[in-house]
């Protein structure tokens, strides 16, 4: 037999990063298990030596976190939930850039095209206002993957040096109503506060907002992050 | 391509080359100036907010003289201006914050011309989203 490593033996002094762990059988999480229980002792396929990695771990799943083993998920100690873009719809214009300037990297015909360079630097994407606009207001179920799909769409049906609201993508985003019509003060806010009993979720629902992280955004926008928070839903 | 066209283009670029970020110093200035405008603009980050208006910006100074293109992404922007309760009132707000900023961000270069430039492009823009706000 070939002497593999293995992950967990690479890992040894660095971070071992398991991506999608949400989808790891649950066999293979009672064999993670125990060698985080042991101080990083493990045994090679076959080999009846114990061998020990130091390694630092790190794993990320978009499943519910009920799927982890309830002892596998005790440690991880620090858990960072990333909103899904839906929920965070007011950093597409920042995603998108990201995701062309990274398409662009490898592809120098994009990158003249639809980025804009001065004195060598790579400035701004150029998307006209209308699809700006659409994707902003976009309902995004496929998260991530849906923007960079539409934003394929979109380099291939534009013409001319802008990524435009072609007939194949005003399909994909029909116009919506804004999600927000009124206008939303530091006042408004406190009083929904007070009326959902300092329940941020449902503050948020009271002044029509998408989701508590766009309240959380209104709290900091007006100084009152410090307002207390009851028990959210 | 209008002589108007030109002088917009270039005295936009030298301001979007300098190191100071121009659209956050437009959005302090505004909010320092109009208070009650902040809330309005919740539904961005700050970071999206500012790249959104240099797009935009530059978009309308690109194509400043095709009336077509220019209806286009007008209409969008006024439908959207809409739900916001966005006043007539608010288009002088803006238009005077931005010539201000663009006025200090090219110093002497700022003359006569440039400013004669942007005040029409200002005021053709923004009469064009009031015609286009729907009613």
């Amino acid at each position: 037999m070939a002497d593999r490593p293995g992950l967990i033996g690479e890992a040894d002094g660095s971070t071992l990063f398991l991506d999608e762990i949400g989808d790891l059988p649950e066999k293979l999480q009672v064999h993670l298990l125990r060698v985080l229980d042991q101080d990083g002792e493990y045994q090679r396929l076959g080999e009846a030596r114990t061998r020990r990695s130091s390694f630092r771990l790190v794993a990320a799943t978009n499943r519910p976190l009920s799927s982890l083993k309830h002892d596998l998920l005790a440690r991880f100690v620090h858990r960072i939930t990333v909103p899904t873009l839906d929920e965070r719809r007011e950093d597409v214009p920042l995603v998108l850039d990201a995701l062309l300037r990274r398409a662009a990297q490898a592809n120098a015909a994009l990158r003249e095209r639809f980025l804009a360079v001065r004195h060598g630097k790579i400035a701004e994407a150029r998307v006209a206002p209308q699809l700006a606009t659409r994707l902003l207001a976009h309902h995004y179920t496929h998260h991530m993957r849906e923007l960079d799909r539409l934003l394929w769409l979109a380099i291939g049906t534009s013409e001319g040096e802008y990524l435009t609201l072609t007939p194949a993508l005003e399909a994909e985003l029909p116009e919506r109503a804004p999600s927000l019509p009124q206008e939303l003060d530091a006042e408004r806010v406190t009083a929904a506060l007070a009326q959902a009993g300092g329940n941020r979720t449902q503050a948020a629902r009271i002044l029509g907002l998408k989701n508590r992280f766009a309240l959380l955004r209104l709290l900091k926008k007006f100084g009152l992050e410090g307002s207390e928070e009851g028990e959210d839903g | 391509v209008s002589h108007e066209g030109v002088v917009l283009r270039d005295a936009i670029e030298e301001v979007l080359a300098q190191e100071v970020d121009f659209a956050l110093r437009f959005y302090e200035r505004l909010f320092e100036r109009y208070p009650e405008l902040r809330p309005m603009f919740h539904r961005s980050s700050p970071d999206a907010q500012q790249r959104m208006f240099t797009q935009k910006l530059v978009y309308l100074i690109d194509f400043y003289d095709d009336s077509q293109r220019l209806e286009q992404a007008v209409r969008e922007v006024a439908s959207t201006h809409k739900s916001y309760n966005v006043t007539a009132e608010m288009y002088g707000w803006v238009g005077g914050v931005l010539l201000e900023v663009l006025a200090e961000a090219l110093g002497p270069r700022w003359d006569s011309e440039t400013a004669s430039a942007f005040e029409a492009c200002w005021a053709k823009v923004s009469d064009l989203v009031l015609q286009h706000t729907p009613a």
